[in-house]
């Protein structure tokens, strides 16, 4: 044995001691528990999203909207089984009512468990008035103007086995204009504002009626928002989903959501529709980082994938590096990216000034640098949907063709205004390219912009208070309904006219489509009305933006929609295997 | 000793009123409120809306009555609801916390096991190969930004070089080892390697200090073996200020790796805190920061006790 000076040791070899065994048994054990961790990764993951064959998968078929078709060939036979699996950034939040909620995070992975009243064609992706179609309500007749009856299905049932009724439907449409507990928001209560009743004359049977007409109300409840609950919830808890336990009559039951990581549904055996649904499952992961979410799509860890920042160059890298198994789409949305002028406050109480703003913005090169060419000009009413203003008509608005700096200066030099002029602007931090780009253009005018970007509790109600100069912001609209949209931003008591700029024609003319029933008469109002608010200049809308989407090829029978708040309950979906 | 534990237990109560008062203050401080995050702007959301939902979530309280209502809660054990989800805070921490602790507890322990190491060798052979490379080990470690090194071990070199990424979510130790360790071996690998970068660090420093000391060439005139001189003479006085940065390094890390847990979708207190910030929901924040606060004053307090079995010289007195 040799000691350390390099010399041999007469003495006995050293017995092991007892911490030699400790230390040595915990580096085998240590060495043991890597190998096993390292075995079974991801290399092929258990539901790999793409492991179906893609061979024969069809090229996605254009529609009306730009978008894509995926309906299931004639000659494929649904197929039960599988589990879909679909990720996004966040909880459903702030919990699992979607009545409360804000956001297609909640949409997405609880509408699976519900039903709405009506529904839009599952395989239209327009989500236009004419795509409506039943869902719990088998038929619905307008006696009159002010009235509207639902005929309900009688075979529906809630997930704990009660028969679904008039009463659920009463007890939903109450607690959507006022929730039962003080405690409990409503974003959407406005869309019952013109519901004096709800009468349930018998268990099937659900009359509604209006203080005035409102043409609008059937399109709403077509969204994923307006999903029913039964009344002894409603009643007894104050919402949907309190306590964890969520009651829908939907094809799938919550089976488990552990904040900040996963909710799980599973598929309900006693579903009214015989044979659905053809999932046995659905996991939604909820995973903050984008770039995670990108690479976990990439090893085919998905089968739908959604994400506000999944831009074209990440569409085309997930079509040449997750080894063909997924088709990429950019959907037209209604979410548009737009400037408001605080008209509370001077130059921009002028209106030259805030027409000089819209000349200032060239749309083109914002859709090409921002968006990366995946946007579309428009103004108020979605480009692609069936009310608006032809792009030839809006074209010819100050800023919605070229940009025209000389003409924005002069507009402001006749209003008065002195150049460089200090302005501060306020954004959220994940507006920032966009905001970024409103300010380069601006300087090209001389209004310097003193951009503040912070996180929504932060910026929010600094555009609500007023306290701004300039705010770019994202809008979105549920649904290309002009009552959603004009009420959002155009009339005096719009949620965000935070352009502050009150126009009693723009007023009139939103009151007179919402009364309206007749498409053709009303749409001539919506054009005028939208013609209205655009000479005005209350915003500066710059585009209406693509929804990014990936879809494994194994995915049948779904369609992307154009609202990202429907289409999402999939009983309808099977999976390729 | 228990005089002193004794004193040391006492002095926790001043400690969290103190951090809790400031905690409250800066919370209250941030503009912004929970009613315009859960309200937002909707269409039909009204003023009344927002007057009443503050009124019932006790916001439009003075701050004084917020203070003693929650701090009464608090004494109780009872650490309130959620403003924004309305669940309680002590359900949410106690999924949260088990997560929290698997990633701490295997990040300290493995930042421990590479850093005593690399601390001692380098100090051994300093200013020679080893002791190069593994300063440059150590330096690499503290100079790259945390979240460059997960996402680029997480999201690049691991998928396109191995083909191989973790499973996707979080599963539970006691319901799944398998998957759970296949999820959880490369964030405890990757924040264990950038603490013990500064473990690392202290050690070698410590060592050297020591490794100088007149006891240790005594030990060496001794005849004792080297090995025996380094491990069981010089490592044991290096390792009191060691055991402090450790002790630290894991109340830090109990309190929530955000960036960890955000790479790695891992549903843990940082993650929960950080949502509770953006959402300005005051009670959450409040709760955790309280929970930390008195990890801290306990770690501190073990540590200090460990401090006794590591060196019989230091006498505790109060």
């Amino acid at each position: 044995m040799w000691n350390d000076e390099g010399r041999q040791s007469t003495t006995m070899p050293r017995r092991t001691s007892r911490r030699r065994f400790l230390v040595g048994g915990a580096g085998v054990t240590g060495s043991a528990a890597f190998l096993f961790a390292c075995g079974g990764g991801s290399k092929n993951n258990a539901g790999n999203a793409g492991a179906a064959g893609n061979t024969g998968s069809a090229k996605p078929a254009a529609s009306a909207a730009g978008g894509q078709a995926k309906a299931t060939a004639a000659a494929e036979t649904p197929k039960p089984g599988g589990i879909l699996t679909q990720v996004f950034f966040t909880d459903p939040s702030p919990n699992l009512d979607m009545h409360q909620t804000t956001t297609y995070t909640a949409v997405w992975p609880l509408s699976p468990c519900f039903n709405q009243l009506v529904q839009f064609d599952t395989t239209k992706p327009d989500d236009a008035q004419q795509d409506i179609v039943a869902d719990l309500a088998e038929k619905w007749e307008q006696p009159d103007d002010t009235s509207t009856v639902f005929t309900l299905r009688k075979d529906a049932k809630w997930h704990d086995g009660a028969d679904f009724t008039s009463e659920d439907v009463k007890a939903t449409l109450e607690w959507l204009k006022k929730p039962f507990k003080p405690d409990r928001p409503s974003p959407r209560s406005g869309t019952q504002v013109t519901v004096d009743e709800v009468q349930v004359p018998d268990p099937y049977t659900v009359k509604v009626k209006f203080s005035r007409p409102t043409a609008s109300y059937i399109m709403n409840l077509a969204t994923a928002y307006f999903a029913m609950g039964q009344s002894k919830d409603l009643h007894d808890n104050g919402e949907i989903g309190a306590n964890g336990k969520l009651i829908g009559t939907g094809p799938f039951k919550l089976k488990n959501y552990q904040r900040a990581n996963i909710t799980e549904v599973e598929k309900n055996p006693a579903y009214h529709i015989a044979g659905r649904p053809y999932l046995d499952g659905i996991k939604s992961f909820i995973l903050p980082d984008y770039t995670t979410r990108l690479t976990n799509l990439i090893a085919g860890q998905y089968h739908i994938f959604f994400a506000s920042e999944f831009v074209k160059t990440d569409q085309e890298r997930v079509k040449q590096e997750a080894g063909g198994k997924y088709d990429t789409f950019s959907i037209p949305g209604f979410n548009h990216e737009t400037v408001f002028m605080n008209a509370t406050r001077m130059p921009y109480k002028d209106m030259r000034v805030r027409q000089a703003i819209s000349l200032a913005m060239d749309r083109d090169a914002a859709i090409n640098v921002v968006k990366q060419g995946q946007a579309r000009r428009g103004a108020y009413m979605a480009p692609q949907g069936v009310w608006a203003i032809g792009e030839a008509e809006l074209r010819a608005y100050d800023g919605y063709d070229k940009p025209d700096v000389q003409k924005a200066k002069q507009l402001l030099q006749a209003a008065g205004v002195t150049t460089p002029l200090d302005a501060s602007a306020t954004s959220r931090t994940d507006f920032q390219t966009f905001a970024e780009f409103v300010k380069d253009q601006l300087a090209k005018i001389g209004i310097n912009l003193k951009l503040t970007l912070a996180d929504t509790a932060t910026a929010q109600p600094v555009l609500i208070r007023g306290d701004f100069d300039i705010g770019p912001w994202t809008i979105g609209i549920n649904v290309d309904d002009p009552d959603a949209t004009f009420s959002e931003i155009a009339i005096s008591k719009a949620a965000r006219n935070w352009s502050h700029v009150y126009d009693d024609q723009i007023d009139q003319l939103y009151d007179k489509q919402s009364a309206t029933f007749d498409f053709q008469e009303r749409k001539k109002i919506v054009q005028d009305l939208e013609r209205r608010a655009l000479s005005q200049y209350q915003v500066a809308v710059l585009y209406f933006q693509a929804s990014n989407h990936a879809l494994a090829k194994s995915v049948r029978n779904y369609v992307i929609h154009q609202s990202l708040y429907s289409n999402r309950r999939m009983d309808q979906v099977w999976l390729k295997t | 000793m228990q005089r002193y534990i004794a004193g040391r237990l006492l002095l926790l109560p001043p400690t969290l009123i103190g951090v809790s008062l400031i905690i409250f203050v800066i919370m209250r401080l941030l503009p912004g409120d929970v009613v315009e995050i859960v309200l937002g702007t909707a269409q039909g959301v009204t003023e009344q809306q927002k007057v009443e939902l503050r009124h019932n979530l006790g916001l439009d309280r003075p701050l004084p009555v917020q203070y003693a209502q929650w701090v009464g809660g608090l004494a109780r054990l009872d650490t309130g609801r959620s403003l924004f989800t309305k669940a309680p805070i002590s359900a949410e921490l106690k999924d949260r916390l088990p997560v929290t602790a698997e990633l701490a507890l295997g990040a300290v322990l493995l930042s421990t096991l590479i850093a005593l190491p690399v601390g001692i060798i380098s100090a051994v052979f300093q200013d020679r190969a080893p002791d190069y490379f593994l300063r440059i080990f150590s330096i690499l470690g503290l100079a790259l930004p945390i979240f460059w090194i997960q996402s680029l071990v997480r999201n690049l070199i691991l998928p396109k070089y191995f083909g191989w990424v973790p499973p996707p979510g979080y599963a539970e130790p006691w319901h799944d080892l398998g998957t759970n360790l296949q999820q959880m071996w490369m964030p405890v690998l990757l924040l264990g390697y950038v603490q013990s970068a500064i473990i690392s660090r202290l050690t070698r420093s410590t060592m050297l200090d020591v490794l100088r000391e007149d006891y240790i060439r005594t030990a060496r005139a001794k005849g004792l073996r080297e090995r025996g001189v380094i491990l069981r003479h010089a490592t044991r006085n290096a390792m009191l200020p060691v055991v402090t940065l450790a002790t630290i390094q894991l109340g830090t890390l109990l309190g929530g790796a955000v960036i960890t847990e955000s790479v790695f979708g891992l549903p843990g207190v940082g993650r929960y805190v950080l949502d509770a910030i953006r959402n300005r929901d005051y009670p959450v924040v409040e709760a955790v920061i309280v929970m930390i606060a008195m990890t801290y004053a306990l770690l501190n307090l073990v540590v200090d006790l460990l401090y006794g079995w590591i060196d019989p010289r230091i006498r505790l007195t109060v």
